[in-house]
C-alpha cells in the first residue's frame, strides 16, 4: 500500500525513460519493472509509451562536459564557483533541489561530487555553486585551472519539491545551517515569487561564513543549531506564524530535531535537503539507498516522496 | 446503526448503478469518477436490448431498479431495430445521455464527485476504512465498491493494443485507472483473446456522422442501421479475433461495414485505417469521433478483475464489492447496470449484516453472475465474453429457457420468488 508514495523526479523530462527503464527498474511504471500490467499514479504521458516511441531504449542521456569557470572565490573552507554552461542547462537547473555533478578535469570519473545549485542566471547562461572543502572529491576543485567538468541537469536535491512548488501566499520558515544554505537560496526565491513571506534562519557561529546575506535582503536571523535552542525557537515561531511551510537545509539529525518537535500536520508541510551520499545521480549505484517506512528501498537520487 | 456510507469509485453504468440501489436500499452513498462526466464509455456506447439484454433489462426493471433503463429507452434514437445477429436492439443517444443519469444521481440525493481520482486504500487487517484521493486526502466509509472497470490505462493500450487511440477514458488528462482490489492486496484476473494474449480491444468506434455522405446518413437517421460490403481486398477475417465483443465478431461484420446510428455513426469494428475507408463509396471524407486515433486503435479492456463471490463481494476483503467489467469478463451496458445494482444493494446488507441478495439462477441476471464466475476460474474462460446478448451465453440463455421477451413472464418468475422490487426496499 505504500509503494505509490515515491515518484520520481525525472518523470516526464528530457532524460525518461531513463537507464531504470532498460533494465526493468523503472520507479514509476509497473510495465517497465515487468509487471504485466499498469498499476501507476503517474498523472504525465505514459512512460511505457515514450519507451515504445524511442524504440524501446531510454531517451536522453547526461552528458559530462567541460565549461569555463567565469568566477572564483575562496572564503573559509568554501569555493565559490560561478560556470558558464550552456543556456539549455541554465534554464532547466534553475528549479529547486537542482545539482550537477563537477570534477576537476585532470581527474576520473569517479572524482564527480554532486553539488547543489545555488543561483542560476538563465540570460547569462551561468551557474553558482558553492562547495565545501572536505574531501578527496572537493579537494582536487580548488585549482580547477579555469575549467570544470559538469555532469547534469538532476533535480532531487531536495524533498518535497511539490509542496515547494505548491505554497502560495503563506508564511513559510526558512533554516539553513552551512553549506546547506546554498540550495536554500534557490527554494527562497521560488517561495518569494509565489508571494510567500519567507523567515530565514542561519546558524550563529564566528567562523563560519553566512552567505545567504548576500543573496537575499530579507532579515535573518541567527541561531545555535547543534544546540536544543534551535527546535525551542521553531516551535515559538510556529505558534507565533502558523507557517504553512519549513524548509530545513542541514543534516538528518537537525531535521529530525524540528520535525519531531513541531510534528508535521496537514496545515504544515516540510521541504528537506536530500542529504544521502549521491554518486551516479541515475539509480544505478545504489549508494544513496535508504528505506521507507514499510521497508522498500528507496532510491533517493531520484524518488521524491507524495 | 446510524446510516450504511457506502463509497462507490467509478462513475459508469456499473458505478451508477450501483450508486442508485444502495441508496434506495437505505445508504448514504458517495460516488468517485476519475473523469469530469459520469457513464465512462457509456458515452460512446449505446447498444441496449439486444436479444438477452431485452430480458435481463425487464428483469431488472422488475427487481427494483428501473431507472437508468427508462432513461436509455427515453433516450433511445431507434427502438426494436435488427441488425446481423441481433434482434429488437435500442439505441441510446450517445450525445444527450449523460446529463440525464447525471441529474438523476443529483435529484436522488447521491453524494456526486467529478474529477476526484481515487489512487489507493486505506486498510485495517482485510477490511478497507478508508479510499486515498489524488490530493492525498483521506476519504472515510463503511462499505467500498469498486466500479472502476477494466479498461486502460496507457500502458496498456501500449503494451497489448497499438498505443493510446485517444478514447472517451481520457487517461493523459485525468490520470491512470488505479485498481483498488490490488492496491488492497488481492491480485487482479487478466482476460485473454484466443491467441492467449492479455486484454482484447474495445469492439467499436465512432464516425463523425457530418462526415459521411447525405445517402448514408439519410439511411442512418431513418433505419438505424447501414450496411455496407467492404472491397474483397480489405477483408479482414482475423480482426474478429482481437474484439473484445464476441457477439459482433460474426462474419458478417468483416465483409461488411455495419454502421448503428447512437447520434454518431457506430463502425461496428474496433479499428479501421482511415485510407482503407475512405476509399469506400460515402465514405470518402469519413472522420473519427470516438476514438480520436480509431483508424490505429481502440482501448484495450479485461486487464484487471477482481476475484468476487456470487454476491458481488471481492474474495479476501470483508467490506468490498464491484461491479462492471472489474466483477469479470462482461461485455455491455446491461451486464454492468445488472452487476451494479446487486452490488449496491449488498453494500447496504453487509453493513446491516444481513444476508446477502443472491440472484437465484433460475433468473438471467443471476445466471450470468454465477457462470461468468465459474467460468472465469478456468483458462478457456478466460477468453470468453459473457453477456446477455450473444456469444455462447446468449445461447445458454435460450436453452435454458432464461431468454424471452416478455415482461409478464418475468414478473411471473420474479412473484414466485419473492424478489419483486427488492430493489426498492428500504433495508432495516
Amino acid at each position: 500500500m505504500n509503494s505509490k508514495q515515491w515518484q520520481c523526479v525525472d518523470a516526464g523530462s528530457d532524460y525518461c525513460p531513463c537507464h531504470l527503464a532498460e533494465e526493468n527498474s523503472c520507479i514509476i511504471c509497473t510495465q517497465l519493472q515487468g509487471k504485466g500490467y499498469c498499476d501507476c499514479n503517474w498523472m504525465g504521458v505514459c512512460i511505457y509509451d515514450e519507451f515504445y516511441f524511442a524504440g524501446n531504449k531510454k531517451k536522453g542521456v547526461r552528458e559530462s562536459r567541460e565549461y569555463p569557470v567565469v568566477g572564483s572565490k575562496v572564503i573559509g573552507k568554501i569555493i565559490f564557483l560561478t560556470i558558464k554552461v550552456t543556456r539549455y542547462m541554465a534554464r532547466v537547473l534553475k528549479q529547486p533541489g537542482s545539482y550537477v555533478f563537477i570534477r576537476n578535469k585532470h581527474s576520473d570519473y569517479f572524482f564527480d561530487v554532486p553539488i547543489s545549485i545555488m543561483d542560476c542566471d538563465e540570460e547569462k547562461s551561468v551557474i553558482k555553486i558553492a562547495v565545501e572543502i572536505c574531501g578527496v572529491k572537493t579537494k582536487k576543485l580548488t585549482d580547477h585551472g579555469g575549467t570544470v567538468i559538469v555532469r547534469g541537469p538532476y533535480w532531487n536535491g531536495i524533498f518535497g519539491l511539490n509542496a515547494l512548488k505548491t505554497t502560495q501566499n503563506a508564511r513559510c520558515l526558512v533554516l539553513a545551517r552551512g553549506i546547506a544554505q546554498a540550495p536554500a537560496i534557490l527554494s527562497i526565491k521560488h517561495l518569494l515569487k509565489n508571494n510567500n513571506v519567507v523567515d530565514i534562519i542561519v546558524n550563529k557561529r564566528t567562523d563560519e561564513h553566512n552567505f545567504i546575506k548576500e543573496y537575499l535582503g530579507e532579515p535573518i536571523r541567527e541561531v545555535n543549531m547543534p544546540s536544543d535552542d534551535v527546535a525551542i525557537l521553531c516551535r515559538e515561531l510556529m505558534k507565533e506564524n502558523n507557517y504553512k511551510l519549513i524548509f530545513i537545509g542541514g543534516s538528518d539529525p537537525l531535521q529530525n530535531k524540528i520535525i519531531e518537535c513541531i510534528q508535521e500536520t496537514d496545515d504544515v508541510k516540510f521541504v528537506t535537503t536530500n542529504n544521502n551520499p549521491i554518486c551516479c545521480g541515475e539509480g544505478i549505484c545504489g549508494s544513496c539507498v535508504k528505506k521507507d517506512k514499510s521497508g522498500a528501498l528507496v532510491k533517493t537520487c531520484k524518488a521524491q516522496r507524495i | 446503526m446510524g446510516m450504511a456510507k457506502i463509497v462507490i469509485i467509478g462513475g459508469g453504468w456499473a458505478g451508477c448503478a450501483a450508486a442508485i440501489t444502495a441508496k434506495k436500499a437505505g445508504g448514504d452513498v458517495h460516488l468517485f469518477e476519475r473523469t469530469d462526466m459520469l457513464l465512462g464509455l457509456g458515452n460512446v456506447g449505446g447498444i441496449m436490448r439486444n436479444n438477452g439484454r431485452y430480458t435481463a433489462a425487464e428483469e431488472t426493471m422488475l427487481l427494483g431498479a428501473a431507472e437508468l433503463f427508462e432513461i436509455t429507452d427515453r433516450c433511445s434514437r431507434h427502438k426494436n431495430l435488427d441488425f446481423p445477429g441481433h434482434k429488437h436492439c435500442s439505441l441510446y443517444d450517445v450525445a444527450i445521455i449523460e446529463a440525464q443519469v447525471r441529474k438523476l444521481i443529483k435529484t436522488m440525493g447521491i453524494n456526486l464527485y467529478l474529477q476526484h481520482r481515487v489512487t489507493d486504500v486505506v486498510k485495517n487487517g482485510d477490511k478497507i476504512t478508508a479510499i486515498r484521493l489524488f490530493d492525498n486526502s483521506i476519504f472515510e466509509g463503511d462499505i467500498f465498491i469498486e466500479a472502476t472497470g477494466s479498461t486502460g490505462p496507457m500502458g496498456n493500450c501500449r503494451k497489448y493494443g497499438n498505443g493510446c487511440a485517444m478514447c472517451v477514458l481520457r487517461c493523459p488528462s485525468f490520470g491512470p485507472r488505479v485498481s483498488l482490489s490490488q492496491r488492497a492486496g488481492i491480485e487482479d484476473i487478466l482476460g485473454q483473446r484466443a491467441n492467449g494474449d492479455s486484454g482484447a480491444f474495445s469492439g467499436a468506434c465512432k464516425l463523425n456522422k457530418d462526415s459521411l455522405s447525405k445517402e448514408i446518413v439519410d439511411e442512418l437517421n431513418e433505419k438505424g442501421v447501414v450496411i455496407v460490403k467492404v472491397p474483397d481486398e480489405d477483408i479482414n477475417i482475423g480482426k474478429l479475433d482481437i474484439k473484445v465483443c464476441q457477439q459482433y465478431a460474426l462474419k458478417e461484420y468483416a465483409e461488411n461495414i455495419i454502421l448503428l446510428d447512437t447520434g454518431h455513426a457506430k463502425l461496428m469494428a474496433p479499428f479501421y485505417p482511415l485510407d482503407k475507408l475512405r476509399k469506400i463509396r460515402g465514405f470518402e471524407n469519413a472522420k473519427y469521433e470516438d476514438p480520436y486515433s480509431g483508424g490505429i486503435g481502440n482501448s484495450i479492456r479485461y486487464l484487471s478483475m477482481a476475484p468476487r463471490d456470487n454476491n458481488m463481494k471481492v474474495v479476501g476483503i470483508k467490506n468490498l464489492f464491484c461491479a462492471g467489467e472489474k466483477s469479470g469478463l462482461f461485455v455491455g451496458h446491461t451486464e454492468a447496470i445488472v452487476t451494479g445494482s446487486l452490488a449496491g444493494h449488498n453494500s447496504v446488507r453487509a453493513f446491516l449484516g444481513i444476508p446477502f441478495l443472491q440472484l437465484p439462477r433460475l433468473t438471467a441476471s443471476g445466471d450470468l453472475i454465477a457462470y461468468a464466475n465459474e467460468r472465469i476460474t478456468t483458462m478457456e474462460g478466460l477468453k470468453e465474453r459473457f453477456t446477455f446478448a450473444g456469444t455462447d451465453y446468449f445461447k445458454r440463455m435460450k436453452e435454458l429457457n432464461l431468454y424471452t421477451t416478455d415482461a409478464g413472464i418475468i414478473k411471473n418468475k420474479l412473484e414466485r420468488l419473492n424478489l419483486l422490487n427488492i430493489y426498492s426496499e428500504r433495508l432495516k
